[in-house]
């Protein structure tokens, strides 16, 4: 009996050995530091992705309804800066705050480097295209169908040869989330985002996406 | 009388040295009490937690490295997906870490590289793509004739728009449909 006593008092007192455990987590943490990523990666989608629901082939190109009109949204990329061009009314029309001077958004030069106005392009497009037009357009799947253009969403991005691919990344960005300006007019997140359910092919859009499918092409 | 002396002076003696003794054995107890590292392991297991946590959480890396292939910044918040990764480096372009096509100056092509009736399409390029594809047609058992690709485009920032344009076009040639750019998240998503 004394002696059961003893035992569970030692065995009270005795600490937990700690040590190969603290080895093992030493050599870890450096390990997966290492390897650990902190830059989060993300992706910018190019082709336009058809909506999943809203029958063949996705929206825009249905072909039931031929008398559509065309908003033909281009954005233009040159080394002096942005212009954009749409057809309003069937015929094209320069978008730009000051009439008859090329292009809207001037490229200025900061400390040396060529730098484009992003967010004022983005200010533009959300002004003077979605604004105007967003009573009567909409890229939820089910409103589609009475959208007054057929394009609507839909971006062209033409760009000289020259045009670094970051400031093409910063026009992709521009036309596809909503400037801070629309807080208020957009319910929810300014945030738009593509998902790609598990196991399928195709992407899905989430969120707000002021005109999310660009299409890259040369002038 | 000397003697009543000396054995009360020994007695304090050994009092001191009793006394002395008794420190030094408090002291070695001090000295002998465990390390207290219960909150040092709290810590420590936090961060592998959330270093597990971070390590390889997407299906693609894009090894970045300065003046070679610095991806451009970007708001968006989509995530990337599996698929073949088109690298262009200032230096040469990567197709699923096997180089295809040198880039000259990280401006132009090397001469040869696109086909002479069409300036747009990049011959080897194109080879390559069309393998891929037909792998990955065979992999998830469809039609390799018209199984559309997806392709994922890591460019440098600094890279000219025809190259992508160039690439953009080829990959379309070989039955491309789906593109996307890989960029650096700048907020969270």
């Amino acid at each position: 009996m004394a002696k059961r006593k003893r035992h569970k008092m030692e065995f009270e007192i005795e600490d937990v050995n700690l040590l190969p455990i603290m080895n093992l987590i030493t050599l870890l943490i450096p390990f997966l530091l290492l390897s650990a990523q902190f830059i989060q990666i993300g992706v910018i989608l190019v082709e336009p992705p058809r909506i999943s629901s809203g029958g063949s082939s996705g929206g825009p190109n249905n072909a039931n309804q031929p008398e559509k009109r065309e908003l033909n949204l281009t954005v233009v990329v040159t080394g002096d800066g942005f212009s954009v061009n749409y057809k309003p009314n069937g015929t094209p029309v320069s978008l730009c705050p000051e009439k008859g001077k090329q292009p809207c958004i001037k490229a200025k030069m900061v400390g040396g480097k060529k730098t484009y106005d992003g967010h004022a392009l983005q200010k533009l497009l959300f002004e003077r295209v979605w604004k105007p037009f967003m009573k009567r357009n909409s890229l939820e799947p089910d409103k589609m169908k009475s959208n007054l253009f057929k394009d609507w969403g839909r971006v062209a991005i033409l760009a000289n040869d020259d045009i670094p691919y970051e400031v093409i990344v910063k026009v992709l960005d521009a036309t596809r989330e909503f400037p801070p300006e629309a807080k208020g007019v957009v319910s929810g997140r300014l945030a738009c985002e593509f998902k790609k359910p598990l196991g399928e092919d195709e992407w899905v859009m989430k969120g707000n996406c002021m005109f999310p499918f660009a299409q890259i092409s040369s002038q | 009388m000397s003697n009543r002396m000396d054995s009360e002076e020994k007695a304090r003696q050994e009092r001191i040295e009793a006394k002395k003794a008794e420190r030094r054995e408090a002291s070695k107890k001090f000295r002998k009490d465990p390390l207290k590292i219960t909150s040092l392991m709290d810590a420590l297991t936090i961060i592998l937690i959330f270093l597990l946590k971070s390590y390889g959480s997407d299906p693609m890396e894009v090894p970045q490295k300065k003046n070679e292939l610095m991806l451009p910044k970007s708001s968006s918040v989509s995530n990337m997906s599996e698929c073949v990764d088109i690298q262009i480096s200032r230096s040469a372009i990567v197709v699923k870490g096997k180089p295809v096509v040198k880039v000259l100056d990280g401006k132009t092509l090397e001469s040869g590289a696109t086909e002479s009736s069409n300036p747009m399409l990049i011959t080897k390029l194109k080879v390559q793509l069309d393998d891929w594809r037909k792998k990955a047609a065979e992999e998830k058992k469809k039609d390799v004739q018209k199984y559309e690709g997806e392709a994922f485009i890591a460019a440098d920032g600094q890279i000219p728009f025809k190259i992508i344009k160039q690439v953009i076009f080829t990959a379309g040639m070989a039955r491309y449909t789906r593109f996307t750019f890989a960029v650096v998240k700048t907020r969270g998503g």
